[in-house]
């Protein structure tokens, strides 16, 4: 089979690439393992659509609007199947429940989104007693499936999941008895920590971890204790809290297994990408939680509809090829999302920082030290995407232009 | 005297905010604009979100629906809403945008996703 687009994964990035693919003229294919909609499916809480749809909806409705609007898209079908390889010519193989189906694209989107870090990349003692999820399991085993979980809960990592998942115990008649995170600062936004955690009265406990896990069958509590800045465990601070249920909400890794034939980076662990979303094989694009992990689903949105745009135009022939400058990292910045920018586009590069600054500026600059644009705010902190829009970049006589930011500890 | 420290959480500048009731009127500092002032005013005097529940159904395959406020609510109350709905059962067929126990003190709440029968 061939088409122009090939999307691979239905949740919102592959939605809308799909969507804006199809708007440029391109025949559209998406291929989904599971039900459209991705993760949003089982994100029952509101909080999604602020920027895009300026209110506040649930998961579920905001993913429902896109699918919606494919079902009606006359450019867009979808397989209901699960890409099991991918070349870089653009080949892939989708395991299919009527068989296999190849499928020759003239541009893929890669739109799979992220797993869940394992239980096994934590060094916790103990034993493996029943009662250890991460907190995207249990976020589908309560939302979807209707299952109880737990009553007593423990859970490790103040990411947004985990923040989510302490409301959401809350509100089924269970009690969580702690949030520990080992940092010093918390992962998940602010209005998280105001939402889910001080409206019900939840501890959130700083640079705290937990060392070993009680219980032979089930788990009976957990042994936690407070870490030092190099996140090692400190003697003397352990403490036990009875539980039967630990929560593991310890980071998301985006989901790039099937395209060896790309480097990832090593700070997004994702591909490495221009600000038209394409990938360093030609003809490959990359959006949404695939290229990296993000705070909010409206800029994925927005991301993943530039990057199925300029695949429909690469694959009707019509993107032309720009020369591109690298987008370097300064020294207070943890990553930056594309790591290249092609002449002649705008482009949104989405920073995330290393530690808190206070009165701070972020800033993209030339080499010789020209400000390109700069943002100024009260605080930047790790635990947010910062966004900052470049105009399109012209003439450009350099090869390289750095993000940094600068203000007070 | 009520008195509360909190970071504004309307807009992503995240400004530090102090709330106090003095001689009966309400003092917020740390702003930078209105929308922060009014934050803190309500979340001081009395703090409301939108809250969504998982509702049982019968007659689907489905086993529940997540409901949520049509309105913000009152963070005070959404433990009581939350105990008093889990022993309701909705019935199938449910469309999205559907107005359900509409009588739990006072709050309404809407149905998210379409349910069908069987
Ligand atoms: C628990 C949680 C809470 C969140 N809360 C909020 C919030 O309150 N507000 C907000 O704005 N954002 C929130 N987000 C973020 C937002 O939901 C995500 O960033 C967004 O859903 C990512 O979209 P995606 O399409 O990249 O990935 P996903 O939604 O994960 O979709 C990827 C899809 O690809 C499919 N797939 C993967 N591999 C294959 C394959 N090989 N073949 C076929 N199909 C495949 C999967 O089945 C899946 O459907 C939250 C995220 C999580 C996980
Ligand atoms: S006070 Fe205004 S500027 Fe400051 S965080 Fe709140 S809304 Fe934003």
């Amino acid at each position: 089979m061939k088409t122009d687009v090939l999307v691979i994964g239905g949740g919102p990035a592959g939605l809308s690439a799909a969507l804006s693919a199809a708007k440029e003229g391109a025949k559209v294919i998406i291929a989904e393992r599971d039900n459209l909609g991705g993760i949003l499916n089982q994100c029952i809480h509101s909080g999604f659509g602020l920027r895009y749809f300026g209110e506040e909806l649930t998961g579920p409705e905001y993913a429902s609007r896109f699918v919606r609007k494919v079902a009606a898209e006359k450019n867009i079908s979808i397989i209901k199947g699960s890409v099991i390889c991918a070349d870089k010519n653009r080949c892939c193989e989708i395991a299919t429940e009527s068989g296999y189906e190849s499928i020759s694209a003239g541009a893929v989107v890669i739109a799979t989104g992220c797993r869940e870090r394992p239980a096994g990349t934590l060094n916790i003692a103990g034993g493996h007693p029943a009662g250890i999820f991460t907190a995207g399991t249990a976020q589908r085993l309560i939302n979807i499936d209707g299952l109880c979980v737990g009553k007593k809960i423990v859970i490790l990592g103040s990411g947004d999941i985990g923040l989510i998942m302490a409301r959401r115990f809350t509100l089924e008649g269970a009690k969580v008895e702690a949030v520990l995170e080992a940092m010093p600062t918390p992962g998940g936004l602010n209005r998280n920590i105001a939402q889910c955690l001080k409206d019900f009265n939840i501890p959130l406990r700083l640079s705290t971890t937990v060392v070993e896990v009680l219980g032979q069958k089930r788990v009976e509590g957990v042994v936690t204790a407070q870490v030092d800045e190099n996140i090692r465990p400190i003697k003397g601070t352990e403490q036990t809290i009875p539980c039967d249920t630990l929560i593991l909400s310890v980071g998301l890794i985006p989901e790039n297994d099937l395209f060896g034939f790309l480097t990832l980076d090593r700070r997004t662990k994702g591909p490495f990408t221009d600000n038209l979303g394409q990938c360093e094989v030609s003809g490959y694009f990359a959006c949404g939680n695939a290229l990296h992990v993000h705070d909010l689903v409206d800029n994925v949105t927005y991301e993943s509809e530039n990057a199925g745009k300029n695949a429909a135009l690469f694959a009707l022939g019509k993107l032309r090829s720009e020369n591109s400058v690298k987008v370097n990292c300064g020294n207070s910045i943890a990553s930056v999302v594309p790591q290249f920018i092609k002449e002649g586009s705008p482009s949104v590069i989405y920073i995330r920082v290393k530690k808190k600054i206070k009165n701070a500026m972020l800033f993209a600059a030339r080499p010789d030290g020209t400000i390109i644009k700069s943002i100024k705010r009260l605080a930047f902190a790790p635990n947010e995407t910062i966004s900052l829009e470049l105009p399109a970049l012209s003439g450009i006589s350099y090869d390289n232009i750095i993000i940094d930011a600068s203000g007070e500890a | 005297m009520k008195k509360m420290e909190f970071t504004c959480i309307v807009c992503p500048r995240g400004c530090q905010l102090n709330a106090e009731e003095i001689d009966g009127a309400i003092q917020v500092s740390g702003n930078s604009c209105a929308r922060g002032k009014e934050y803190g005013v309500s979340e001081l005097l009395n703090p409301v979100r939108n809250a969504t529940f998982n509702m049982r159904i019968e007659g689907s395959s489905k086993k529940i629906v997540a409901v949520k406020t049509t309105q913000p609510m009152p963070v005070s109350s959404i433990l009581e809403i939350a105990k008093k709905i889990k022993r309701v059962k909705l019935k199938a067929p449910l469309k999205e945008g559907d107005i359900v126990c509409e009588d739990t003190l006072g709050i309404r709440l809407m149905v998210t996703s379409d349910i069908s029968i069987g």
